[in-house]
């Protein structure tokens, strides 16, 4: 197809009135403006901007004409709406939807020696073994796992406690890799573990296999020993023994540390992420207990309202951009994933933000009776006897009848944000998700209330402090920032920046 | 400070109030969204008499309990509610101007997937098909303005 210039009047200002293509907008706190379009791409304006737009107020010579036209916020004759370049960043946005299902967790064991109140796994004692995955059914799941067209996969082999049954892992990943390499598959395993019975032959195994652990740490001794109890009390003390010795024995980036806020955590945001300064790592994920499993019939040890969390993310937030300002790269994971998603073209695999919903879609759950569930959230209200999201068993389904009963059918019509009522025309929406499982266990509606919903609470104020840390926040701010989408400190942002 | 609305009638404890809306200025679905997102504070009902919207506002919470000490008075609520009616409204008209092409885009951007019979009509050169090129596609952009 020959193309060609436009006439030389094609590049100046239109006389006539321009057209919409699709934007939603947000007031913000300091009385400006956020504009968003269908792709995510965002302009900061004063306030009264979307109205200006809307009403056709804007003339072409305005400044802010040229930048809604350069973001696809508006056309008029001579700029036809670019809708190829449009949908080729709406396809961008929703790569994580090709290949289908990347995360795959394996439930070995129910068994544990912690009785963590938030459990949110609804563990077994130690000795009862017939809470371990048997052998026909790690084979199964392995298949089920397999038959996904993703070609890059992680398996998460997680518990109660998975080193309890390590035999199983043995089993799962002898059957696991071969296969994975016969598909030309790549495939990535995790186990998640308390590390209390991680020893050197374990180690061994994990390093031969290049297995990363992902140990749980909830800050402090004082705070993770009162999180996690344990008959003899040293739970911290295994953790970080176990973190020393995997460290030495896989390196540290094979290494990672996951926390859980409980009520107790609340009060100490600025000690929880020392601890993590102090254990040298460099991620961590200021997460909120979920309102699953143990942690319901626990509420009031654990439980707390959504408020009271972002007051906890918001003081641990500001105290990991400091230790970034004192040249100590730290980055908290959600932040992170939020940012990706504001300031890149792509999506993230992150399953509690993605629409259509992560659940099944990008994540499967293979519980160690064989049970399939769309998330493990899922999995944990099946532990109080509520089946709505198990979506078959590996014994009697193949993946085509996981993937078309009507429990995934119902997940996946609730699922959407862009067509949930309170979502669809929300300025966060191409950076938020829709979480059916959250609003079934909090509302007893798969689609929820947002009004209600603590789900849209949480993500409502944290885009809006990010984004209020991204428009108003020092130099300083912004580099560590942008440092986490581009994977540099901030050290090396400031060494970017023209002199 | 309390803003003062022009023909808002309240009851007398100040707990409940009634707006007359003129539907030429909101539209329903505008007002419903508002609505909406007032749930958790108001309880809101909304009746259609001849050309306006009658929505009655009351407080969900209207005398001070232990979780909610300190009653916010309907009245404070107003200038929120309205704020929210002009922003829905816009919303609603951006919606109402923009669904076809948002269609298009999205029916552009899984074409290649494979789950349309036919690709989409519009090209680099002729995004809205106004050269009069004749498509049999699946989705057309109708380019009239909404009134």
């Amino acid at each position: 197809m020959a193309r060609s210039f436009l006439p030389l009047t094609g590049f100046g200002p239109s006389s006539n009135a321009y057209r919409l293509l699709p934007f939603r907008f947000r007031r913000l706190k300091d009385k400006s403006e956020l504009l968003v379009n269908e792709c995510g791409e965002f302009i900061a304006a004063p306030a009264g901007t979307a109205a200006q737009v809307v009403r056709k107020q804007l003339g072409p010579t305005d400044p802010l004409y040229a930048l809604l036209k350069a973001k696809h916020f508006i056309y008029d004759d001579y700029s036809s709406p670019l809708l190829d370049v449009l949908a080729a960043k709406y396809r961008t946005k929703f790569d994580f939807i090709s290949g289908s299902t990347k995360l795959h967790i394996f439930v070995v064991t129910l068994r544990c020696d912690h009785s963590c109140h938030y459990c949110q796994v609804s563990r077994q004692t130690v000795n009862k073994g017939e809470f371990d995955m048997p052998k026909n059914v790690a084979s199964a799941a392995v298949d089920r796992m397999l038959d996904t067209p993703s070609q890059h996969i992680t398996l998460e082999l997680q518990g109660g406690e998975p080193l309890l049954a390590f035999d199983t892992i043995k089993y799962i990943v002898s059957i696991a890799k071969p296969g994975a390499a016969q598909r030309s598959k790549e495939l990535d395993i995790v186990i998640t573990s308390n590390l209390a019975f991680l020893t050197d032959d374990i180690l061994e195994y994990c390093r031969e296999h290049s297995i990363k652990l992902s140990a749980s740490l909830d800050g402090p001794e004082s705070i993770h020993n009162a999180n996690r109890p344990r008959p003899t009390g040293d739970s911290y003390q295994v953790a970080i023994e176990g973190i020393k010795r995997a460290r030495r024995s896989l390196g540290s980036h094979q290494v990672a540390a996951l926390m859980t806020t409980t009520q107790l955590s609340l009060q100490h945001p600025i000690e929880i992420v020392d601890e993590y300064v102090r254990q040298s790592f460099h991620t961590i994920f200021l997460r909120p207990i979920s309102p699953y499993g143990f942690a319901v019939k626990s509420a009031r040890k654990t439980g707390y309202e959504m408020g009271a969390f972002l007051e906890f993310y918001q003081t641990g937030l500001k105290h990991i951009l400091d230790i970034n300002r004192r040249g100590y790269n730290l980055v908290e994971i959600y932040t992170k994933i939020l940012l990706q998603k504001i300031l890149t073209p792509e999506g993230t695999g992150y399953v509690d933000l993605q629409s259509p919903c992560g659940a099944g879609l990008n994540v499967l759950v293979y519980n160690y009776d064989g049970d399939v569930y769309a998330t493990d959230e899922s999995r944990m209200l099946a532990e109080m006897k509520d089946h709505t999201f198990r979506l078959g068993n590996v014994l009697t389904h193949d993946r085509s009848q996981l993937f078309t009963g009507q429990a995934f059918v119902d997940l996946l019509q609730a699922g959407c944000n862009q067509s949930l009522p309170g979502c669809s025309d929300c300025a966060y929406q191409p950076y938020c998700g829709a979480d059916p499982v959250y609003h079934h266990a909090t509302q007893g509606d798969m689609y929820g209330h947002r009004a209600f919903s603590g789900f849209c609470k949480r993500n409502m104020s944290t885009i809006d402090h990010v984004f209020s840390l991204l428009l108003t926040g020092d130099e300083d701010v912004q580099n560590i920032l942008w440092g986490w989408v581009t994977d540099r400190n901030l050290a090396e942002m400031r060494a970017s920046l023209p002199q | 400070m309390t803003m003062q609305f022009a023909g808002v009638e309240f009851d007398e404890a100040h707990t409940a109030a009634t707006l007359r809306i003129d539907k030429a200025v909101y539209s329903k679905p505008a007002v419903l969204r508002a609505c909406y997102w007032f749930g958790r504070d108001l309880h809101c009902r909304v009746d259609e008499v001849a050309e306006c919207l009658v929505v009655f506002l009351s407080l969900r919470v209207a005398a001070p309990t232990l979780d909610q000490p300190r009653i916010k008075p309907i009245d404070d609520w107003l200038s929120d509610f309205f704020d929210a009616l002009l922003d829905f409204q816009l919303r609603v008209e951006i919606q109402a101007e923009t669904a076809t092409v948002r269609e298009l885009i999205i029916a552009k951007a899984f074409a290649e997937s494979g789950i349309l019979e036919d690709p989409p009509p519009g090209t680099f050169s002729d995004p809205l098909g106004s050269l009069g090129i004749e498509s049999k596609g699946l989705v057309r952009i109708d380019t009239k303005q909404p009134d």
